[in-house]
């Protein structure tokens, strides 16, 4: 939003499109993590814990569809100039475009991901379907589809945003389990979540890096560019993301394991912190794809 | 369900997904090369058309335009949007003044693209 008021000729529509598709990112990769979340630790969760999270789930999920739904109509009133959001011509180019392939992909996620929250035997399988489908479809369209190698791109896209699913959609589960009355088994589930994130957090800066390196392999192309720019403030919120997990994981965990008093409210207030900083990480995201990488000859053309 | 069994469950569903992930066409990025009249030109005649020439072939699907001080000049459009790479509409018999044309596309990667080509007829 900021970067498009900064342009020539800046647009309200686009910069409100900033805003939802910040929006989308949030609801739709939380709804993915929490279904990751639930196939992987569901079976350490209390019934009730259980129950909540299935709701979050679909909650979530559905969240996600409506998002997406308003910045495809969002969409709609951009490409008409401001003109209508319900131009049938446009609706059909859209439909037709990577837009509705990308939309028809998430749409369709998280639909499978809400089997998670059934009884069904097969439920988990349909819902990592639905996982993969919901982080393919930010590889369906975007920056990762624009320059070369296209295939490595995709690839650590999904491998990034898999991560990332994992990590944010961990979050409000950890919160619940960190408020338990008893803090022995909440702290063992929250120690063995830290050690399976740590070999995340690498594949994840790994990946990122990766990203940055094919997207903008020279670093005036970071400095020179409001894609650059964007790209430094979501580095900084990561860093600082960073340094508040690396908090929970040496000083709140432990103290939450020894049974200090308070240690679950204070570990459960400071991942509401962090909750936070994913949403400023996904504005910061959001910003980026309005504006684009500089073109050295890596740029796809048709 | 056991932890095996889930595992396995989980993997079963991955595969396919991973497919229907990854099998995504390539495409790339939409620019406008030229346009006539051009930004910022002053013209002696009215334009009787406005062309917009991209990189590639877009599906353009708004073009506005606006007389200064005046309210929009409606501009007819045929029903179905199209990839072109050269999109043209007629104009009406434009009357001298400043003149703003606001355009939308679709690039092939599926981002919105638009721009603004401002001229002026002179009297």
């Amino acid at each position: 939003m900021i970067v498009e008021f900064l342009q020539p000729d800046a647009s309200v529509l686009d910069g409100v499109t900033v805003l939802l598709r910040a929006g989308y990112y949030a609801a739709t990769l939380g709804a993915a993590g929490l279904g990751m979340f639930g196939i992987g630790f569901g079976h350490r969760l209390a019934p009730a814990e259980l129950v909540r999270l299935k709701r979050w789930v679909v909650t979530a999920a559905l969240l996600g569809l409506a998002l997406s739904l308003a910045a495809l109509a969002l969409r709609v009133l951009v490409l008409t100039a401001g003109a209508s959001m319900i131009d049938g011509p446009v609706w059909t180019a859209v439909l037709r475009s990577r837009i509705g392939d990308a939309f028809w992909l998430r749409a369709g996620g998280l639909v499978l991901l809400t089997a998670f929250a059934t009884s069904w035997r097969v439920g988990p399988a349909i819902a990592v379907v639905g996982i993969v489908g919901i982080v393919a479809s930010y590889a369906a369209m975007g920056h990762s589809m624009l320059f070369r190698p296209r295939q490595e791109l995709a690839a650590l896209v999904l491998v990034h945003l898999t991560i990332v699913a994992f990590w944010i959609g961990s979050l409000p589960p950890l919160m619940m389990i960190a408020r338990r009355v008893a803090p022995g088994p909440a702290a063992a589930l929250i120690g063995d979540w830290s050690r399976l994130a740590l070999w995340g957090v690498l594949a994840l800066i790994g990946s990122g890096a990766l990203l940055i390196w094919h997207l903008a392999p020279q670093l005036d192309l970071v400095t020179g560019s409001w894609w650059g720019y964007g790209l430094l403030a979501k580095i900084a919120l990561v860093s600082l993301l960073l340094g508040l997990a690396a908090w929970h994981k040496l000083g709140l965990t432990p103290a939450l394991a020894r049974g200090e008093a308070g240690a679950g409210e204070r570990l459960a207030r400071s991942i509401g912190w962090e909750m936070l900083l994913v949403l400023l990480i996904f504005w910061a995201a959001a910003e980026m794809v309005s504006v684009h990488p500089i073109d050295i000859g890596h740029r796809i053309q048709s | 369900m056991s932890n095996a069994l889930r595992l396995r469950a989980g993997l079963a569903g991955l595969i396919p997904g991973l497919i229907l992930g990854l099998a995504q066409p390539a495409s790339a990025h939409s620019e406008l090369r030229r346009s006539s009249p051009t930004n910022g030109a002053v013209l002696a005649t009215p334009p009787s058309s406005i062309e917009l020439a991209f990189n590639e072939k877009v599906q353009l699907t708004a073009l506005r335009l606006y007389r200064e001080g005046a309210a929009e000049i409606a501009l007819p459009r045929s029903g179905a949007i199209f990839e072109r790479d050269v999109a043209q509409r007629t104009l009406p018999q434009l009357a001298p003044g400043a003149y703003t044309a606001e355009w939308r596309a679709i690039s092939a990667d599926g981002h919105a693209i638009g721009g603004v080509i401002r001229f002026r007829v002179e009297p």
